[in-house]
């Protein structure tokens, strides 16, 4: 993934070349965040059957139904790109907002590189990676996986009560494995909560995520 | 400290216990069931594992109460008072007939605190207070673990002193970097953990002995207290949970820390008491050596930075209102982000430490110190020197700074240093002392170094070292005392050379009556530095001022090859301040983004003697709705649309600073919060830009912001407009919670809605005036509903 390049995306230029001020201020956010974050992720590896009380409602249980085991994975940032962003809103919103979209573009781009580390390390063939929130799969569930995974002690991931994972750029999901070939599920618009009022759809387009 | 733990850290070697989740879940916990609830389900693993540690050799247990807070017990039937007592008494009992101390165990409460997440320091506190008051009478001590937020363990610390007298050993985990992943430093952790109290300070959980060595080294450079390390068995086994290192090569890299003079050996994550056992015979073979002598060093420190004073370093003056209108405007308007902006100005121009003093007769001191403190550590890691005379200020700030503060100040004064010591010592702080007493400034350098005597020999009677104490031999006004001047600077020269003490100096005041001061300033400032000023408190901004501080650093040898010097005056010549050509227009300066250029255009008008509100909206507002309209157009993006309106910004900051009050342009006040439960606040805080930039007053209640708060705010600034935002779908509620709070006060006001989740049907049926699909939306209701 081309970081700066799926930010711009975020940013709403849809192919578009940014201006030379968003230019600047991608590029210097892009070094001033990776010099500063750490990402850094964990993950279990279980049978299905042993992961039912992380596995709540209709759509992940559909998404994992050919899978027999599940790979539950945290990834997060670090809370030095929460305080870069914090810093920018004070002085300069237009940074802060370019430093938002890299940082999630980055988290992102971590999770595909672990995805790869992933599949090389466990084999098999793996669906798409799930998320709460995802269809009618709960956020309450967040803690659940936290704990789970320990994520709090091996990569510093906590939840707040209202269930936002800090630090804010941070990701957990599950991936299903099958020994033999499975569909790899929904991904992109059919599984999204906002494709009723998603400004690329209406465009006609997607976020491609 | 009780007899028992005094006299375990009088022998060279203390040993304690090891990985206790992993070992119940070898005795059939699974994974993600709660470790403290075995402690009534599996009473007799807990013990037996308790056990299998004595009898390994620990000296030391750790009740099974890790988890045992109310946070991490919401969703299991158990109170904490339940939870530490029953494993305290299992603990207990398993120790019976042994020489075993029994630990209350205190780990993280899964939550980070603000600013990074939203638990506040208070509620920490309070959920760390419940905790020791459950446990302090069957505990022998409290042992505080895992910690990766200084901040925390703070919080965690200061409710066992405050409300208990059992000794306490504290331990954060660190990552490879050498630092914790809250970015907590090693050296920062010893010095905060040293001065709040601690007894015995050190390292667990999340990596290997041999990882540990560097961290462990640096915490020793900075503590006098006994070390201890607890190091996990190396990484666990994604698939099987499997830790990586044997108990030899455990035990066999633990060797090098008997060399290293650590006092307290243990286990964490995976070491099993096959570990325990071994260490025991291990340091049998091992007597850990007498800690070296560590070089007699000042720092001071926020939680991720540590400042030396090994040269000069600069303290920014600028977080003052004296004699500063707009600074005095923004404390009356709560306006915390002017404060903010003055800390990020000095630290880009060179500032080491932060002065902080927010004194005005008609606000709150200490709610505000309060707040700007807090603020701060969220923006900035430079330590801050909390300037106040009031004794409640202090103490409010220090409690609340998460790391090692300056205290400004004390004096000679007997009563004044009784009063405010006792604060410096309970929180570790450094304090500044001034040279003077009852009876003023002494006249000559000699009684000057008298007094810093009194001060240095009045804090050692607290336990106050003389490290801690920066001498300020007062500056006077040379235009009215010019013989006074070499008074000061041979007390500064004493004070330094023959008491072994750090000076420090404000430097500006030496000017006062003269013209071009910098001159004046810059001049005293080196002699200052060259006869011994270690802490000089001057404006940064000026670069004359923190310049002849890197040029002294230069000069005598502290910064290496000028390497310092270099990275910030090299490229001097090329960054000249843009001159607006003839062609650039404030108009095409705002729609371009041009913020300097827009400022001084704007200040060149001004002067010129046009009226501000004719350039308000005669050119401001036109070229910013034409901003807004290429933005609805898709024809610019947000970040465009933002770098105009930081462009007005920077010509109202024009305006403001020619006129005498800048409420005067104000269009009206809208009240702006993102509603409870969210902290999503990008885009409310980006609609407050745009808004101020169409002249509008913003009273930003922030994130998270609970309903009440957003109708007393609405009710008392008596606005017409009120902006909420939420960014998901499960704090819906308590933006419909909020509107309704604000139509049964009775308080006439329009509502606007906006984020992510909303839609115009939502936004209908939740009885909200208005949807905003952007920022651009809620510009065009503020105008439609204020003009």
């Amino acid at each position: 993934m081309d970081v700066k390049k799926e930010a711009l995306r975020y940013l709403g230029y849809r192919g578009k070349e940014p201006d030379e001020a968003t230019a600047e201020l991608v590029g210097r956010g892009y070094d001033e965040l990776s010099a500063v974050s750490h990402p850094r992720d964990c993950y279990r590896i279980v049978d299905k059957s042993a992961a039912g009380n992380l596995l709540i409602g209709r759509d992940v249980a559909a998404h994992l139904a050919e899978s027999s085991r599940v790979i539950f994975f945290a990834a997060t940032l670090g809370s030095e790109a929460d305080k870069l962003i914090r810093t920018a809103e004070i002085r300069n919103m237009a940074y802060a907002l370019v430093l938002d979209a890299l940082a999630s573009a980055m988290t992102e781009a971590h999770c595909d590189a672990l995805e790869t580390r992933l599949h090389g390390e466990v084999g098999g063939f793996f669906t798409w990676r799930y998320s709460p929130g995802y269809g009618d799969y709960p956020i309450d569930v967040q803690p659940e996986i936290i704990r789970f995974l320990n994520a709090d002690k091996l990569i510093g991931l906590t939840v707040t009560e209202s269930n936002i994972l800090i630090p804010r750029k941070s990701v957990t999901a599950v991936i299903g494995v099958s020994d033999s070939e499975q569909s790899r599920g929904v991904r992109g618009c059919a599984a999204c909560g906002m494709r009723e009022k998603c400004t690329y759809r209406q465009e006609g387009t997607t976020c491609g995520s | 400290m009780n007899d028992k733990v005094k006299k375990l850290l009088e022998r060279n070697h203390v040993i304690l216990d090891g990985g206790f989740g992993t070992e119940l879940q070898k005795r059939g916990m699974k994974p993600g069931e709660t470790s403290e609830i075995m402690n009534f389900v599996r009473p007799d693993d807990v013990e037996a594992i308790h056990r299998s540690y004595i009898d390994a050799g620990a000296d030391i247990i750790n009740a099974n109460t890790f988890g045992a807070n109310r946070l991490k017990l919401a969703k299991t039937q158990y109170t904490t008072a339940q939870v530490v007592r029953e494993a305290l008494m299992i603990a207990r009992k398993a120790a019976e007939g042994t020489d075993a101390l029994v630990a209350l165990d205190v780990g993280p409460t899964g939550q980070l605190l603000e600013p990074a997440g939203t638990l506040s320091f208070e509620d920490a506190y309070d959920i760390f207070r419940e905790i020791i008051e459950a446990g302090k009478d069957l505990a022998d001590l409290v042992m505080i673990e895992t910690m990766t937020d200084l901040y925390e363990i703070k919080a965690a610390l200061l409710a066992v002193k405050e409300n208990s007298d059992l000794p306490v050993f504290t331990f954060m985990s660190f990552e490879k970097n050498g630092r914790t992943f809250t970015g907590c430093l090693p050296s920062s952790a010893a010095l905060t953990l040293t001065g709040h109290g601690a007894d015995a300070i050190g390292v667990n959980c999340s990596l290997a002995p041999d990882e540990l060595y560097g961290i462990v080294g640096e915490m020793a450079q900075y503590t006098d207290l006994p070390i201890m390390v607890k190091a996990n068995a190396g990484l666990p086994d994604p698939a099987t949970g499997a830790y990586s290192i044997s108990s030899a090569k455990y035990v066999y890299d633990c060797i090098k820390y008997t060399k290293m003079g650590v006092k307290g050996y243990g286990g964490c994550c995976g070491t099993t008491p096959e570990y325990i056992r071994d260490l025991k015979k291990m340091l049998a073979l091992n007597t850990p050596v007498p800690r070296a002598a560590r070089p007699e060093l000042s720092s001071v420190c926020s939680y991720s930075r540590t400042v030396d004073i090994t040269c000069p370093k600069i303290i920014g003056e600028r977080i003052n209102p004296t004699g500063k209108k707009l600074f005095k405007e923004a404390l009356r308007n709560n306006d915390i982000n002017y404060i903010l902006n003055q800390a990020l100005e000095q630290i880009s121009a060179g500032a080491d430490i932060l002065d902080v003093n927010v004194g005005l007769p008609e606000i709150d001191e200490k709610e505000m110190m309060v707040r700007v403190v807090k603020a701060l550590q969220g923006i900035t890691d430079l330590p801050l020197q909390i300037d106040s005379t009031k004794p409640d200020v202090i103490e409010a700030a220090l409690r609340v700074y998460n790391g090692k503060a300056i205290v400004n100040s004390v004096n000679g004064e007997n009563a004044v240093m009784e009063r405010i010591l006792p604060i410096v010592k309970k929180y570790g702080a450094a304090v500044v002392g001034l040279t003077l007493d009852e009876n003023g400034i002494p006249p000559k350098a000699e009684q000057r170094v008298g007094i810093a005597e009194r001060i240095a020999a009045k804090a050692a009677e607290y336990g106050i070292p003389k490290s801690d104490i920066f001498i300020d031999c007062l500056t006077l006004t040379v235009s009215t005392e010019q013989k006074a001047v070499y008074e000061t600077l041979n007390a500064v020269r004493e004070v330094k050379h023959r008491l072994g003490m750090h000076t420090v100096l404000g430097v500006s005041n030496i000017s006062f009556g003269l013209p071009t001061r910098e001159l004046i300033n810059s001049t005293f400032l080196s002699m200052a530095l060259e006869c011994g000023l270690d802490l000089p408190i001057i404006n940064p901004n000026i670069t004359a001022m923190s310049g002849a501080v890197f040029a002294y650093r230069v000069l005598a040898a502290h910064d290496e090859n000028a390497a310092a010097f270099i990275e910030r005056f090299g490229g001097e010549a090329a960054k000249k301040p843009a001159v607006p050509k003839a062609e650039v227009t404030l108009s095409y300066a705002i729609e371009k983004g041009l913020d300097k250029e827009a400022k001084q255009l704007t200040a060149q008008r001004l002067d010129a003697g046009e009226d501000a509100m004719d350039i308000v909206n005669g050119e401001l507002i036109p070229a910013l709705d034409r901003a807004g309209d290429d933005f609805g157009k898709n024809r610019i993006f947000l970040p465009q649309l933002i770098l105009s309106a930081n462009a007005a910004q920077a010509c109202f900051s024009a305006i403001k600073e020619k006129m005498s009050g800048a409420n005067r342009i104000s269009k009206g006040k809208i009240v702006l919060a993102t509603v409870k439960g969210d902290i999503h606040d990008i885009g409310k805080n980006i609609v407050k830009t745009l808004l101020e930039n169409y002249g509008y007053t913003v009273i930003d209640l922030g994130k998270d912001v609970p309903e009440q708060k957003v109708v007393e705010a609405a009710i008392e600034h008596d606005v017409k407009l009120v902006g909420l935002s939420a960014l998901m779908t499960t704090t819906l509620g308590a933006m419909e919670q909020t509107i309704r709070l604000l139509r049964e006060s009775g308080h006439e006001c329009k509502v606007v809605v906006g984020g992510a989740v909303l839609t115009q049907e939502y936004a209908d049926a939740i009885g909200a005036d208005c949807y905003a699909k952007d920022a651009k939306d809620t510009v065009d209701f503020a105008k439609k509903i204020l003009g």
